[in-house]
């Protein structure tokens, strides 16, 4: 099972994933994809991925069911062109599972090496990185697990929250010692 | 560190260090060293009164340092009891993206004790996909999805946040709605912090379609430059979106990369 969780929008390319999968599914044609997601697209997407009985766009999903998915799959690919921080990268690898994304700076300046990466909107180099994941998966299990203690250390809920608790007091301290400039004599 | 003789006695070394440490606990370092000559005992005396200790002595330098996790306990003893106003402007208050990390944020600083006040659409994201909500919301009715109706909204939040900011110290606001708030928030004196998602102005520019549309993407790209440019401090979501911040100069303001919070 492969399992990429977006929204189905134009930003988000649903339609290179469904040619990633194709392509993959002619060497491993026991490969199913499923699209967890809903959005703009999911009609045209479904419409157009009809003609390939393995691929599934579910619509909106609960959380338990998105996480089932994420730890059942072999590996997770993510064809955003944009992100802000890609949650759902980090949800996969909280999986466990591997990840395949095209190489966005904001993926590297989060993920580091913990995921795998194809050349952008590079279709054909994305699908043969997924085949590599699919055949030979262990090597991408250890960078999924990397990544999982990556994930733990510096986003969970109470790092994160240590760290914008710090900012907003190291903003109140700084503003307690900032000097009074108004008071000083200007020296020529 | 080294402050010239001209503004010596001015704080300014107590300000180099407590950046230092600031900077150092957010980093997660555990300790920081540092070697002084035995004959600057000012500095020394700023060191002490900093928290550090003298650890090791040759015949010319201590060698002084600063257990940091120490020193987090006893903040965390210390701590004071923020009072944040958060205003979510935007009438869509999607499930996805900015809005819900926002939120999300403004929940776990309330779980932490905080007073948070949230000014945010009536059964939007909070009142859906929050698992258990511990901020106090003000809701707002949606007044529709056509650009007046934004608008409508825009103004109706802005009359609540009037209402409740002087309860509050920190105005903390985000995305490109935020700009009339984070003004509101610097009429009245209080600390504003802008959360900021991504930095796609330009892309958003050019995919909106009609005049008025490119018209409200225009000004909401403006709103978040002066909310950036301005703010006390700068929340952003990655290491990369900071480097846009600061390398492309949105910003000369303090930039905090946090991330966004992952149930673990």
């Amino acid at each position: 099972l492969v399992v990429s969780v977006a929204r189905v929008d134009p930003e988000k390319r649903p339609f290179d994933a469904i040619e990633i999968v194709r392509k993959a599914h002619a060497k491993v044609p026991q490969l199913k994809f499923q699209w967890i997601g809903t959005g703009t697209l999911l009609e045209k997407a479904r419409a157009y991925a009809s003609d390939h009985p393995y691929i599934t766009f579910t619509g909106f999903v609960d959380e338990m069911t998105k996480w089932r998915a994420l730890t059942e799959a072999a590996a997770f690919i993510f064809t955003s062109e944009r992100e802000g921080f890609g949650t759902t990268i980090a949800q996969a690898l909280l999986a466990e599972t591997p990840v395949i994304t095209y190489d966005l700076p904001v993926h590297r300046s989060i993920f580091d090496d913990t995921i795998i990466y194809a050349p952008c909107f590079d279709i054909q180099a994305f699908s043969e990185q997924l085949l590599r994941v699919l055949l030979h998966p262990e090597p991408y299990r250890d960078m999924a697990k990397k990544g999982r203690n990556l994930v733990e250390e510096k986003y969970s809920t109470r790092a994160f929250g240590d760290r914008v608790e710090t900012a907003l007091y190291t903003m109140i301290s700084a503003e307690r010692h900032r000097p009074q400039y108004s008071s000083y004599r200007v020296v020529k | 560190m080294v402050v010239s003789n001209t503004y010596q006695g001015r704080g300014i070394g107590r300000m180099l260090v407590e950046a230092c440490v600031n900077y150092a606990s957010m980093q997660g370092l555990s300790k920081i060293t540092l070697e002084v000559y035995r004959e600057n005992t000012r500095a020394i005396k700023l060191y002490r009164s900093a928290g550090f200790k003298i650890v090791e002595s040759s015949p010319d330098t201590f060698r002084m340092s600063l257990n940091l996790e120490r020193l987090g306990d006893e903040r965390n003893l210390s701590r004071k009891r923020l009072r944040l106003l958060a205003v979510v402007n935007d009438p869509a208050s999607g499930v996805y993206g900015c809005t819900k990390m926002f939120l999300t944020m403004c929940n776990i600083l309330a779980e932490r004790g905080h007073l948070v006040t949230v000014i945010t659409r009536a059964g939007g994201l909070s009142g859906r996909s929050m698992k258990s909500k511990h901020y106090h919301e003000i809701p707002l009715e949606a007044t529709g999805r056509t650009v007046w109706g934004g608008y409508i909204f825009l103004l109706k939040g802005l009359l609540r946040q009037l209402q409740s900011i002087q309860d509050h110290d920190i105005v903390i606001t985000a995305g490109y709605e935020a700009f009339p708030s984070f003004f509101l928030g610097r009429l009245s004196h209080k600390k504003t912090v802008h959360l900021h998602y991504d930095v796609y102005p330009l892309s958003n520019f050019l995919k909106s379609r009609g005049l008025a549309s490119k018209i409200i993407t225009f000004l909401s790209w403006l709103s978040a430059t002066l909310s950036l440019k301005n703010a006390d401090l700068v929340l952003s979501i990655s290491p990369y979106t900071s480097s846009l911040l600061v390398g492309g100069g949105w910003t000369k303001r303090p930039v905090v990369t946090i991330g966004e919070p992952i149930e673990t």
